[in-house]
């Protein structure tokens, strides 16, 4: 019920949102300050209160924001169960591949601008999150632009823990998800991303935690469906398959 | 060509997104001290006696070390994040 998860990925997304601060602030002045004044004014004794004050702060934070993890899990799935009920319907090309190539460039622009990348390092997937299936249909017009494509699929079955690449996953996913659904009113989840080096050919790996890196070397002038299976949480066993890309219906399935 | 606005540049340049979040953490731990403040200002305008009023005070001085440790806690959680992260995907 409480959906614990990984420290690392607490602090992460600790560090990576003020809402969420000023949240576990709040709950932590309640839960913490207010039950050890209260200790205070029963008689218990001012110096061992407040250093067990200074010492409950960081596990307290942890598990609020575990329990606020797991409600806000709660909520998603309800609401994407029901958006996978309205959306049976085939997706459509025109205002989502715009759409999907503004995403792309948006997100290669925003990495590129923070950390100087050369252009067209960053390379994305999109994944058909219903069918589990590369949108080949949709990337066409990114592959002058951006290089080569490579589609990851299948993963989206994975449950997807918040930590390391799935973290990373997760919250790219549900951002593309997330324009996509404005225009398309596709439901949540529905497009997969996740980020290549291109000048190294290589998952990045400092956001994969596994150290594990995809050599794209030999592929990189071909298109590809990539298959990624768990060994676990953060372990990643990662198959490319050579595939043309002349249509949806080559991709390996 | 080494110049000196040019090497404030640069150590501002690297500098910049710790003190944007070590502000911000700043900011949200200077809220609770302030809603502190003007509690314990509104305890001494109005007086309370008893048990009550030691809660006040004891509140003030609860929520004053906690956030000192909050801010000092999210301020090295964001040092270690940035630390760490290479390259920030998806800034949008």
């Amino acid at each position: 019920m409480l959906g614990l998860v990984s420290f690392k990925s607490f602090s992460n997304q600790v560090s990576n949102s003020v809402a969420l601060k000023g949240k576990l602030t709040v709950i932590t002045f309640i839960g913490v300050c207010l039950p050890a004044a209260i200790l205070m004014t029963a008689g218990y004794s001012e110096r061992y209160v407040l250093s067990g004050l200074l010492g409950v702060i960081i596990p307290f934070q942890y598990l609020a924001f575990c329990l606020l993890n797991a409600a806000h899990r709660n909520s998603k799935s309800l609401s994407s169960r029901e958006s996978v009920e309205s959306a049976a319907r085939p997706l459509s090309a025109g205002g989502l591949q715009d759409t999907l190539l503004c995403v792309l460039n948006q997100g290669a622009e925003a990495a590129r601008t923070a950390e100087a990348l050369p252009p067209l390092s960053v390379g994305v997937y999109l994944v058909d999150w219903l069918s589990k299936r590369p949108l080949s249909q949709y990337t066409k017009t990114v592959e002058g632009s951006l290089g080569d494509i490579v589609f990851l699929e299948n993963w989206a079955r994975k449950e997807i823990q918040p930590s390391g690449l799935q973290n990373i996953l997760l919250r790219m996913l549900n951002q593309s998800a997330q324009v996509a659904r404005i225009a398309e009113a596709l439901p949540p989840v529905s497009v997969g991303t996740i980020l290549v080096d291109w000048s190294t050919n290589q998952l990045l790996p400092e956001h994969t935690k596994t150290g594990e890196c995809i050599d794209l070397g030999q592929y990189k002038p071909e298109l590809f469906a990539v298959e990624l299976k768990e060994k676990s949480a953060l372990e990643a066993v990662i198959r490319l398959q050579r595939a043309p890309f002349e249509s949806r219906e080559q991709f390996p399935s | 060509m080494f110049t000196i606005p040019r090497i404030f540049e640069e150590i501002w340049a690297g500098v910049r997104p710790f003190f944007i979040k070590i502000a911000i953490d700043f900011l949200i731990t200077a809220s609770l001290w302030v809603g502190l403040y003007l509690f314990k200002i509104m305890a001494n305008l109005m007086p309370i006696p008893g048990w009550a009023g030691e809660l006040v005070v004891h509140i003030h001085s609860a929520g004053t070390v906690a956030a000192v440790v909050i801010f000092m806690w999210y301020s090295i959680l964001d040092i270690i994040e940035l630390k760490g992260t290479k390259l920030i995907c998806w800034a949008w």
